[in-house]
């Protein structure tokens, strides 16, 4: 470890460096890098997640005492806002366009050792060190920075659409819920202190905003599911997702965003927060509603004007608008399966075709929508969607658990056999 | 109408020099705060003078857009950045109002009557 003693002078034009150098570079490499689009688009994406990550992961930091900053200009809830950006631009667009092939992993291991294992304890007084500040800059590394170059790598060559879209939930969770909500309260006041509210409340206001956060995710997941593409216009889909949660409403996102900031507002007891809810009634009427006669419209002319007829912007119907009718087969030999077809039906289907079959588990499609066999109890999840709006949302939250454990467990037996039978040959 | 919307150079032009003018005009400040011996002016001036202005000049080399909507709301930005620039006391509120810009130019797209709205764009739009 290197503990030198630097002149003040210096610290403060590191300061100036750390925010502009990063800009600059993000500035010449996107200029260089400007006959490709994709890879831009995921230098803007890791610049976001990082944003969101890296402001969590810092919070983190100095709630566990792993170090704090000095000084008093530009603090955005005890983080220089130069250093926090500039960070996001570094780490993000600046070494995800400057080394595009070369992995993160390899990118950054020489960061965490040689920059921050050697320099860290010369910070004083830009910042000061505490104890088990080496667990803070890995935490950062592995949760911050790690994944936003990832990010930015597989959105320039379309890989790993998964992983991508939980990236981008992951950092939009960050940036909307931890970011906004500060930033809100820096503005007009008030502060987090969770530990003053009473358990119940904050126990009532995590279970209200874990349903509501079903429903942004479970949108999320059908752009990526059944459109190929992620909930960000820069990224779009490739085909109109009607399917799963918005055969109810059309704004699951923002409807999630604007619950998520009233129940934060009154756990926080903090109107300001509350009203950010308004402001996402004003980034839909602006900005969503352009991209939606600019781009949906002209893609899917016939589709998104059917669609936009039947399915409310904001309020959820109770029944789902189906466009084309789904299958659900099932075995009815099976008591299980029989059973669960029964009780489906007393609810209420619309717009799902029950067949018997000899299949061993029962199976979901609608080919029209790009929904093709899915299986098990991702196809129960899919099916209890034809009943009504809450039936949606217990499916929903069915599919985020159920979809990744099957691609998760996929993976791992595809590891197991390369291990057991690539070795052998 | 056009397939593509640009904007007026004399309109490009006024936000460009606006936008020198604030920056200089901020850098002063840092000069006079020096001279006071306060840093804070010299500390925020990359953060809240040449980040807005580079996002200006980024926003006026921008491609021409496929919408006059689209044009507009870029605008609408860098009229709010260099507000951002001339009114530092408000940054942070200016900053956390900016969907409100898009609201404003989907309201003038789409409420306002077609020959003020067309007037009051060709202001700004070649």
């Amino acid at each position: 470890m290197i503990e030198l003693s630097l002149p003040v002078w210096l610290l403060w034009l590191l300061r100036w460096v750390l925010f502009l150098a990063p800009l600059a570079a993000t500035l010449v490499l996107a200029h260089k890098r400007r006959d490709k689009p994709r890879a831009l688009i995921g230098g803007l994406f890791a610049f976001l997640y990082g944003l969101g990550t890296i402001f969590v992961t810092h919070e983190l930091a100095i709630e566990m005492g792993w170090w704090h900053y000095g000084g008093d200009t530009q603090m955005f809830r005890d983080i220089p806002a130069d250093i926090w950006i500039g960070g996001a631009l570094a780490f993000g667009p600046v070494l995800a366009l400057a080394f595009p092939t070369v992995s993160p992993f390899v990118l950054l291991v020489p960061i965490v050792i040689g920059v921050h294992g050697t320099l860290f304890l010369s910070l004083p007084p830009l910042l000061f060190p505490g104890p088990n500040w080496y667990f803070g800059v890995v935490l950062v590394f592995v949760v911050a920075h790690l994944p936003g170059i990832y990010l930015a790598q597989w959105t320039a060559s379309r890989q790993h659409l998964g992983w991508r879209v939980t990236l981008l939930a992951i950092g939009f969770g960050c940036l909307a819920f931890a970011v906004l909500p500060s930033a809100i309260m820096e503005a007009m006041g008030g502060h987090w202190a969770l530990a003053e509210r009473s358990p119940v409340l904050l126990a009532a206001g995590a279970l209200a905003i874990g349903v509501c956060s079903v429903m942004g995710l479970a949108a999320v997941q059908m752009f990526a599911l059944y459109g190929n593409g992620t909930a960000i216009p820069l990224d779009p889909t490739e085909r109109l997702v009607r399917v799963g949660i918005f055969a109810f409403v059309r704004n699951p996102m923002q409807l999630c965003s604007a619950l998520v900031w009233i129940i934060l507002g009154a756990v926080l007891q903090n109107v300001w927060v509350a009203l950010a809810a308004l402001m996402a009634w004003v980034f839909v009427a602006g900005m969503v509603r352009w991209h939606h006669r600019y781009d949906l419209l002209l893609r899917f002319p016939e589709g998104w004007t059917e669609y936009v007829a039947h399915v409310p912007e904001w309020r959820p119907r109770w029944r789902p608008w189906i466009k084309h009718t789904a299958t659900l087969t099932f075995d009815p030999a099976n008591a299980a399966q029989d059973r669960i077809v029964h009780l489906l039906q007393r609810v209420g289907l619309t717009g799902l075709d029950i067949r018997a079959g000899g299949t061993c588990s029962m199976e979901y499609g609608c080919e029209a929508e790009g929904v093709h066999r899915l299986d098990g109890i991702a196809a129960f999840a899919m099916a209890i969607h034809h009943t009504n709006f809450v039936g949606a949302l217990v499916g929903a939250a069915v599919l985020l658990v159920a979809v990744p454990a099957a691609y998760l467990r996929a993976q791992l037996s595809n590891l197991v056999f390369s291990a057991r039978f690539g070795r052998a040959s | 109408m056009p397939s593509v919307f640009q904007l007026r150079p004399a309109a490009g032009l006024v936000a460009g020099c606006g936008c020198i003018i604030l920056a200089v005009w901020r850098a002063v400040d840092v000069f006079a705060g020096l001279a006071n011996g306060s840093e804070h002016a010299l500390l925020a001036y990359p953060l809240t003078v040449i980040f807005p202005a580079v996002l200006i000049a980024i926003l006026l080399m921008f491609p021409p857009s496929q919408s006059r909507e689209g044009l507009l709301m870029r605008v609408g930005t860098i009229i709010q950045l260099l507000l951002i620039l001339a009114l530092p006391r408000f940054a942070l509120y200016l900053a956390l109002g900016m969907p409100v810009v898009f609201l404003v130019v989907e309201l003038f797209e789409t409420r306002l009557p077609a020959p003020l709205r067309d007037r009051l764009a060709r202001l700004v739009v070649a």
